[in-house]
């Protein structure tokens, strides 16, 4: 007896029920339809994301809604793009292949390096060039030796470079000369002072360290020193160093190397230093692996 | 007549000691540094520079004619041939070019030290307002310069 009085009144209970829900799904589709889209991220919150959220979301916008003009989003867009590659680049990796910048990018940068970057220098087919090199250079003598004329007077080539911060690139090679060190890691302390060095004299610089070019099959098999097997050994260490440091690291050598990855026999006269035609295409390649605004 | 003759000869010897003392003052750069590339033997293979690149390397600043080339780094091996405005300024870069060959033993010494026979044999000297400097594998480099000059 008693379920069949209970059976009209649950009946009753379930379609009181429905009509708050039909209501309450009603009011939602209401109130979402009404309601404008949700604002941007501000430029802080996007920078820690991914970079391609900002623009879906100004894509987004009905014309009339826009929170601020088109070209403003655009210039911020840009900004925040830049910003959060950097900051959420990988430094394990080389710098990608990108646009090619013109030689302007390079007026504001510096070279440091031994006799392979004096020859890159001379022949690379930069007009103006900075650059701080010396033949034997290494990551030790770059701070002792006096060897760059300077008003008259010999100094070392990181005092020379600290005697001006008017630059925001440094891109560095050495090593070659080192291969010869017993202790890789005085190599790597030696390297991290210059990086160190160049963020004293200016925080902002971009540091980009380029790997040690290989050598010539001739050269590096009959060389116990020079060859190319403790190249890419130091170029490991390198671009371990690249990671911890959070400084790009330029794999130039793919740029000048063959399909085995040696300097091939015709672009260089005793198997170390580039020919012209050589330090061209390290010009090229240092031009279309390059971070920044002008690479994005 | 015989004082006409004499005259004549007189003359004629004139203008030959004139265009002998010519040679320093006509020869012009291309000609010298035709003449070296010839017949100076480089083991390197020499590459020519950009002016913007000659003035950082000798650190000239005055807007002498100049061509200069280079070796790879492989070698010690160059040429740079300098014109000036006149003597004086060639004395000037003379004294330049001194203190470069200096730096450049310096800095072969310990790193390519073969290399610093060919230093200690350039030929380094100054014609009028042209000034010379040849590093070369060439043992008879100086005599043909200096043959050119003559």
């Amino acid at each position: 007896m008693s379920k069949r009085r209970r059976k009209p009144h649950h009946k009753r209970s379930m379609l009181g029920w429905l009509v708050v829900l039909t209501l309450t799904a009603g009011s939602v589709v209401a109130v979402s339809k009404w309601m404008p889209p949700p604002r941007a991220k501000s430029m802080d919150e996007a920078v820690q994301g991914a970079y391609t959220i900002i623009p879906k979301r100004i894509v987004s916008y009905p014309e009339e809604e826009l929170p601020l003009q088109p070209e403003k989003m655009e210039e911020e867009a840009q900004s925040t793009r830049e910003n959060a590659f950097v900051l959420s680049y990988d430094y394990a990796e080389p710098v990608p292949m990108n646009g090619e910048v013109d030689d302007s990018y390079f007026s504001d940068a510096i070279f440091i390096g031994n006799s392979r970057t004096e020859g890159f220098a001379l022949y690379s087919g930069l007009s103006k060039i900075r650059a701080y090199t010396a033949r034997g250079a290494n990551v030790s003598s770059v701070f002792t030796d006096p060897v760059i004329n300077q008003d008259g007077k010999k100094v070392s080539i990181m005092d020379a470079v600290g005697a001006s911060s008017a630059f925001s690139k440094a891109y560095i090679m050495l090593g070659i000369n080192e291969l010869g060190w017993v202790s890789g890691d005085l190599f790597i302390e030696k390297y991290e002072k210059i990086i160190d060095m160049l963020r004293d004299i200016n925080p902002e610089v971009t540091i980009y360290i380029q790997s040690i070019l290989p050598v010539t099959r001739e050269k590096s098999d009959a060389d116990k020193i020079y060859n190319n097997a403790k190249i890419g050994a130091f170029n490991t260490l390198i671009q371990k160093m690249c990671i911890e440091k959070e400084v790009f690291y330029v794999n130039v050598a793919e740029g000048v190397s063959n399909e085995s990855g040696e300097l091939p026999k015709d672009a260089s006269f005793d198997g170390v230093h580039l020919n012209r035609a050589s330090c061209e295409k390290w010009l090229v390649y240092l031009k279309t692996h390059t971070m920044g605004a002008d690479a994005i | 007549m015989k004082k006409l003759i004499f005259a004549g000869v007189c003359v004629c010897l004139l203008c030959c000691v004139a265009g002998c003392g010519n040679k320093v003052a006509e020869s012009n750069v291309e000609e010298c540094v035709d003449f070296i590339l010839e017949n100076v033997t480089f083991e390197d293979t020499l590459e020519e520079l950009s002016r913007d690149i000659v003035d950082w390397r000798y650190g000239f600043v005055d807007g002498a004619e100049v061509r200069a080339f280079v070796g790879s780094g492989a070698t010690a091996e160059e040429l740079c041939v300098v014109k000036a405005a006149n003597e004086e300024s060639a004395e000037a870069l003379l004294e330049k070019m001194e203190q470069y060959l200096v730096d450049t033993r310096a800095s072969f010494v310990d790193y390519l030290p073969l290399e610093v026979k060919k230093i200690d044999e350039a030929y380094l000297n100054r014609h009028g307002d042209a000034v010379v400097l040849v590093i070369s594998a060439d043992s008879d480099a100086n005599e043909k310069i200096a043959r050119f000059w003559a």
